[in-house]
């Protein structure tokens, strides 16, 4: 089970426009993204997210998402341990609770998702770079 | 069992059967009325409303609070927990793509494990525990279009699965899905999985969860002995 959203780079609350212009952005999902553009399949698809976005953040919470687990194997987009979320405020680990407001509007926090996306960005490309340069000296 | 941690421990049960019942997103009104009459209100406890306020808003503290209380419980009554929540989830036609995941979660969170869930799923159910469908994927809806079309050719012939509606009288082929059986199945297995069934879903094996899980262990060993009845008569 995939985060189309997630994958298609939108919010849930994206509208017909919106998932059209992500399918022309990423050709390579437009069959994937024809599911969104069926009202009653993105209903039945958006009923079981959020079921499963539930037992992601359940399952981190008591310890059961390591690597090994079958949930993990199956639905990496709904893993906090696995995967930042774009767009959802439950997506860090440290998040706490998750609100019903959080999750029915998960739209209002993108930006502050972007930003922290980029900092994850930016760390790993300084990591990146302590690490070419050790190589070099060694 | 002091009575302060029964209580809590019948709320929390509750909430997770509840959470079943509810999880994809709606419930509808075989389930409902399902719910409202395995789970009638009692002076001073929680009612139904509010059970069904906090799975709505997916109040995942409320949840997590009852998984590791009935995950701190005797294996025995893990295992019937997990036996309740087969259940719950057949109470409906099908077993949703939700519902399958809660399963698998439960029986991870109470460490009952995927291996003893398939087993118990394959007791009552009378089929094997299959993965859960995937709804981001296009292939699954083109083979859920080609299902559909098939029960429906199946209903209008009096095969479904186990209806909702407990008050219409049961087909044959019901009777069979029921009891977990082959509709070719002999007199020999028929038993088998009567005397099985009706040992998973005796009252005394779920009493220390409470009311809803006897209730609903009550209505289903009601519906496996009609089951058994039909077909041994």
């Amino acid at each position: 089970m995939k985060d189309l959203y997630l994958q298609l780079g939108i919010n849930p609350d994206a509208g017909k426009n919106d998932i059209e212009a992500a399918m022309v952005e990423h050709p390579e999902l437009a069959d994937v993204a024809a599911i969104l553009l069926n009202e009653s399949k993105r209903a039945t698809y958006n009923r079981t997210v959020s079921t499963i976005r539930s037992i992601g953040m359940l399952r981190h919470r008591l310890g059961l998402d390591n690597e090994n687990s079958w949930f993990v194997e199956h639905c990496p987009d709904f893993a906090p341990s696995l995967q930042p979320k774009k767009y959802t405020a439950q997506a860090q680990p440290d998040a706490g609770v998750a609100t019903a407001a959080a999750r029915t509007h998960p739209g209002q926090t993108s930006s502050n998702k972007t930003k922290s996306w980029f900092k994850l960005l930016a760390i790993g490309m300084g990591i990146a770079a302590v690490l070419l340069f050790l190589i070099s000296v060694l | 069992m002091p009575q302060e941690h029964r209580e809590k421990l019948e709320n929390c049960v509750k909430l997770l059967l509840l959470w079943v019942a509810a999880s994809d997103g709606k419930l509808e009104e075989a389930e409902l009325e399902f719910i409202s009459s395995q789970f009638p209100d009692r002076a001073g406890t929680i009612t139904n409303d509010e059970f069904l306020a906090v799975i709505r808003s997916a109040d995942l503290e409320s949840i997590e609070k009852a998984i590791r209380m009935v995950a701190a419980e005797s294996r025995e009554l893990r295992l019937a927990f997990i036996d309740m929540a087969v259940a719950m989830s057949l109470v409906d036609r099908d077993i949703a793509v939700a519902e399958n995941h809660i399963l698998r979660f439960y029986a991870d969170a109470l460490h009952v494990g995927l291996g003893n869930l398939e087993k118990r799923f394959q007791a009552i159910a009378g089929r094997p525990f299959e993965n859960p469908g995937d709804p981001s994927d296009p292939q699954w809806w083109l083979q859920r279009q080609g299902k559909s079309v098939e029960s429906e050719e199946n209903e209008t012939k009096g095969q479904g699965g186990p209806s909702t509606g407990s008050n219409s009288p049961m087909s044959i082929a019901q009777a069979h899905s029921v009891l977990g059986v082959r509709l070719n199945a002999n007199h020999d297995d028929i038993e088998k999985a009567y005397e099985n069934l009706a040992s998973i879903f005796e009252v005394g094996r779920v009493e220390a969860m409470g009311e809803a899980a006897v209730s609903l262990a009550n209505s289903r060993f009601k519906k496996i002995q009609q089951a058994y009845w039909l077909l041994k008569g």
